[in-house]
């Protein structure tokens, strides 16, 4: 024989010669093939010697390395202007890539215009929309602040943050207080009542809160999410476990920092009437670990993943601070009843940090309950969560999930594979209505446009 | 003795690290054990069972505790494989638990699932191939090409990537192989023997291999090398990789070379590593007479593919008497009837029948590129040549039509039935000679005998082999007799 063993054969096309093959016995792997790229023959030739470059190689190794060794914990809160750096009064972050007031969508202005109210920069909407055309704010993008937010993302200088620090590797992320469903301003509610329940999370909430958590020890968020994980949360859209661990944990701290039992009361009815409570730190424990990895250069982790309402953009661990843009997509789901598809905004937020992590649509086989959302049936969850890992650098055992076995979930985008498998990351995601001020009006699966994950690989190329 | 191996940041739910404690106390030379997470309760535990050490007062809440005390004769690899394989082992059988779909989709994924394959059979559009054989090649995989459109500069590169790692590059536009006995591609069923073949021609190497297997002989390996190796720019690497491995190949002892006729420097080339090959040789560059300048004895030469099989039986110390001339029965043609006509499925089979009856005649290979475009191989479906065969039959000048049909895997299921009623149409309406040979062999998916019969059936002249159907269809328009076997 002139191949020392028996042949064991991997066919690669025409599923006829795999029949052909085995009526001969011979031991045959057909391959579920389709062109490289998706046949995009500008790419092709640089999959394979992206593949086999050992800076690459060795540049994901480190920066898993350092996404798994990355332990993010709630250490306090703080007002975002006090807490953030280079904040000043009249900056004003959001969710997703940078973009122009003339650019931005109906729910992300109505926001802006809510909080520059909020911070009484403005005496009415009116007034907050004309200040904002003579050119008196500053607009940026969350991410560059190490900051992340839900829908909207808006956060202005005395909106509180969660301080979650990565011990691991000393960096910190900042998120604001998830506000609850109905009218609020992540979804570009911007009326008087929003206003006043953000003053009510600054004034009552903020300072119980952040007593009780400076109170215990710090929280470990990593290991909160991979109980809630067990638990039927996925993390981005079921929140319902994690956010109910979470009260477990402040509840007793809560007691000992404070002593005015109406306060209490409205503190812990806040946390038990909003299942999306935990949402908030589960995405701030993401950017607290990716940001640890961010910034290796040749690595192709992707650390970003961010929609303004008019654009999906994505950040590289080995392309810097760039970003790669394309127009965000609509989200395909459920909708509450009484709106259409032509009610939905395009898909927006920086929650989609946690598929990023490896969790949300990435870990949707750990949560059933919430498969409606996806198709109906618990495969679909499986699937969704399967396919991940054709597409991701590696597994996080810290994050099991049950229905998998056990098996860690999809872990560390790679650009490479993205591209190469021409398969996008999946999205759990909410769907905020077009016009502001109405809110949450579903909830489904998106996926990132094609084309942020086309510039970047070009511009990975190019760097070469 | 007490053991403490903490491991920093790796959370594990309790019943996980209950399931590693549950398998180390099978650990005959262990006595306490536990595994936990660092928490202020549980190193308070591990303190009170004695299990305690400047690791276990310095782990942290999330930090994994493996502590246990032993008796003289612990193995800690033993107990750190359990450990590991609890917490992240078993990931095979992690994936099959539930029945989600995980074909490979890409050929590394392919290899972490099977790291055993060695072979990489693409068939895929030819734009993309090169792309999949690189990636076969990386993962150290042999790799057949079925696949052709594949540019030259893709070639070479690839052939030489496999020479330098000592790989196979059988293509691009390689229909037949037959490797440590299994039949790639278009192949037929044929015995297993002591001849390897090495060729840059499918269905050359798919006739000689039949006309062998009807001697009572067996082929050993054949590796195909694409249409294009001995081209200049290619350098016959595949051919010469090819070669190398029948040279040193235990099984083989007899080896035949074939091909069309190779460049010069190539030809040269290749019968220089031949002339260091210490095993008989036969060369076939089709429709190429001996070379003198090779005197060497274990080198002989054949001009067409059944004197290939001819000159090996006798090398083998076999009688070539099978391939007797079959017997003609009367035929009468019209005086404007004086063409042959070819229309073959095989190129190679189209070549040299060609060559045999000379340019005045026509021979046409419905495989060849510009008939296949956007259409399966004539092997496959053969209605393309079928139509062909209704138009020639409307010609005044034909006389006699050659053709193939050529059986085996990848092949048609029963090509002599397809095309034996539109014969029988013709000669309904017209004499028309018909001559064939069938490549094939008895234990081929449509046996060799049975579609012998069908084309007999309906009046076709089925000679032994190609080439001696195109000198047969040579003598009958040359009104010769039919000299005794000298083809």
């Amino acid at each position: 024989m002139i191949l020392p063993t028996k042949l064991d054969i991997l066919n690669i096309g025409n599923p006829l010669f795999k029949d052909d093959l085995e009526a001969q016995g011979a031991k045959v792997t057909h391959l579920d093939w389709k062109p490289a790229a998706g046949g995009n023959r500008e790419f092709i030739p640089y999959l394979e010697s992206l593949e086999n470059d050992p800076k690459i190689k060795q540049a994901n190794k480190l920066a898993v390395e350092k996404l798994l060794s990355s332990q993010a914990f709630l250490t306090d809160m703080m007002l975002a202007g006090e807490a953030i750096p280079d904040f000043n009064k009249n900056t004003i972050l959001h969710a997703g890539p940078p973009i122009s007031w003339g650019k931005m969508s109906g729910p992300l202005r109505a926001a802006i215009l809510g909080a520059i109210v909020f911070e009484g920069l403005a005496n009415n909407l009116n007034e907050a929309e004309q200040k904002v055309t003579d050119h008196e704010f500053i607009f940026d993008s969350c991410h560059n602040h190490n900051t992340v937010g839900p829908m909207a993302g808006v956060t202005s200088y005395s909106m509180p943050v969660f301080i979650v620090e990565n011990k691991t590797h000393n960096n910190k992320a900042f998120c604001n207080v998830n506000e609850g469903l109905g009218k609020v301003l992540r979804y570009g509610a911007n009326s008087k009542e929003v206003i006043t329940k953000l003053q009510w999370i600054k004034n009552t909430l903020y300072p119980i809160l952040k007593k009780a958590i400076r109170q215990g020890p710090p929280i470990n968020l990593n290991t909160l999410i991979s109980q809630s994980l067990h638990m039927g949360d996925e993390c981005h859209n079921r929140n319902k476990a994690a956010t109910s661990l979470f009260t477990r944990i402040i509840v007793p701290s809560l007691l000992e920092v404070e002593t005015d039992n109406k306060k209490i009361k409205e503190v812990i009815d806040f946390l038990n009437s909003n299942d999306h409570f935990f949402l908030n730190l589960s995405m701030a424990t993401a950017k607290a670990c990716l940001d640890a990895a961010h910034n290796i250069p040749y690595s192709t982790l992707v650390t970003t993943m961010s929609r303004n309402g008019t654009e999906f953009g994505i950040k590289v661990s080995g392309l810097k601070d760039q970003w790669f843009t394309g127009p965000a997509n609509y989200v395909k789901g459920l909708l509450f009843s009484g709106y259409t598809d032509d009610d939905c905004n395009p898909d927006i937020g920086d929650s989609a940090i946690t598929e990023t992590f490896g969790v949300g649509g990435f870990a949707m086989a750990a949560a059933p309950a919430i498969v409606q959302f996806v198709g109906g049936s618990v495969k679909d969850a499986l699937n969704y969560s399967n396919s991940m890992y054709d597409i991701t650098l590696t597994e996080n055992i810290a994050f099991s999930i049950p229905n998998l076995n056990f098996r860690g979930t999809p872990t560390g985008i790679d650009l490479k594979k993205v591209i190469e498998l021409d398969r996008l990351p999946v999205i759990n995601t909410g769907i905020a209505h077009k016009h502001p001020g109405i809110g949450m009006i579903g909830a489904g699966v998106v996926y990132p446009p094609k084309v942020c994950f086309e510039k970047a690989f070009k511009a990975f190329v190019k760097m070469q | 003795m007490i053991t403490i191996i903490v491991k920093e940041n790796a959370y594990f739910d309790s019943i996980t690290l209950m399931k590693v404690s549950q398998e180390l106390r099978k650990i005959k030379a262990l006595r306490e054990v536990q595994v936990v997470m660092g928490t202020d309760h549980n190193r308070s535990l591990l303190k009170n069972s004695n299990l305690w050490s400047d690791e276990a007062k310095n782990a942290k809440a999330n930090d994994l505790c493996i502590a246990f005390s032993s008796k003289i004769g612990f193995n800690k690899q033993e107990v750190l494989k359990i450990v590991e394989d609890v917490l992240y082992g078993h990931q095979e059988a992690k994936k099959s638990a539930f029945p989600l779909e995980n074909r490979p989709k890409t050929i590394a994924n392919a290899v972490a699932q099977n790291a055993n394959i060695n072979l990489a059979f693409i068939s895929v559009p030819g734009e993309y191939a090169a792309y999949e054989a690189k990636c076969a090649l990386n993962k150290n995989i042999n790799v057949m090409m079925f696949s052709d459109n594949v540019s030259i500069a893709d070639e070479k590169k690839l052939k030489q990537i496999a020479a330098k790692k000592n790989l196979l590059m059988m293509g691009p536009d390689c229909g037949t192989a037959i490797i440590n006995g299994i039949g790639l591609g278009f192949s037929n069923k044929v015995r297993s023997g002591n001849i390897g073949i090495v060729g840059a021609s499918g269905t050359g190497i798919q006739e000689i291999s039949i006309l062998l297997d009807r001697l009572g002989l067996g082929i050993s390996q054949a590796i195909g090398t694409g249409s294009r190796d001995l081209k200049k720019e290619i350098g016959a690497l595949s051919m010469k990789q090819g070669l190398k491995l029948l040279a040193g190949d235990v099984q083989t002892e007899i080896i035949i070379i074939v091909s069309k006729p190779p460049d010069d420097q190539v030809a040269k080339d290749i019968l220089q590593q031949a002339v260091a090959i210490k095993k008989p040789i036969v060369v076939c560059f089709l429709g190429k007479e001996e070379d003198s300048n090779m005197m060497d004895h274990h080198i002989s030469f054949a001009g067409n593919l059944t004197q290939s099989a001819s000159k090996a039986a006798r090398l083998a110390g076999v009688s070539d008497h099978l391939f007797d001339f079959p017997k003609i029965p009367d035929y009468f043609l019209q005086k404007s009837q004086k063409k042959i006509y070819g229309l073959f499925c095989g190129g190679t089979l189209c070549i040299e029948a060609q060559n045999m009856i000379g340019p005045q005649h026509t021979c046409i290979d419905f495989g060849d590129d510009k008939y296949t475009r956007g259409k399966p191989h004539p092997m496959i479906d053969p209605t393309p040549r079928n139509e062909a065969f209704m138009e020639l039959a409307a010609k005044d000048d034909t006389a006699i039509i050659l053709f193939d049909i050529v059986l085996g895997f990848g092949s048609h299921e029963d090509p002599a039935s397809n095309l034996s009623p539109i014969i029988q149409k013709i000669n309904d309406r017209k004499k028309i000679i018909f001559i064939a040979s069938v490549c094939g062999c008895e234990k081929d998916p449509q046996c060799y005998s049975d579609q012998v019969n069908k084309l007999k059936s309906v009046g076709v002249i089925v000679a032994p082999s190609n080439a001696i159907a195109a000198q047969i269809a040579q003598s009958i328009i040359n009104n010769k007799s039919l000299a005794k076997h000298k083809v």
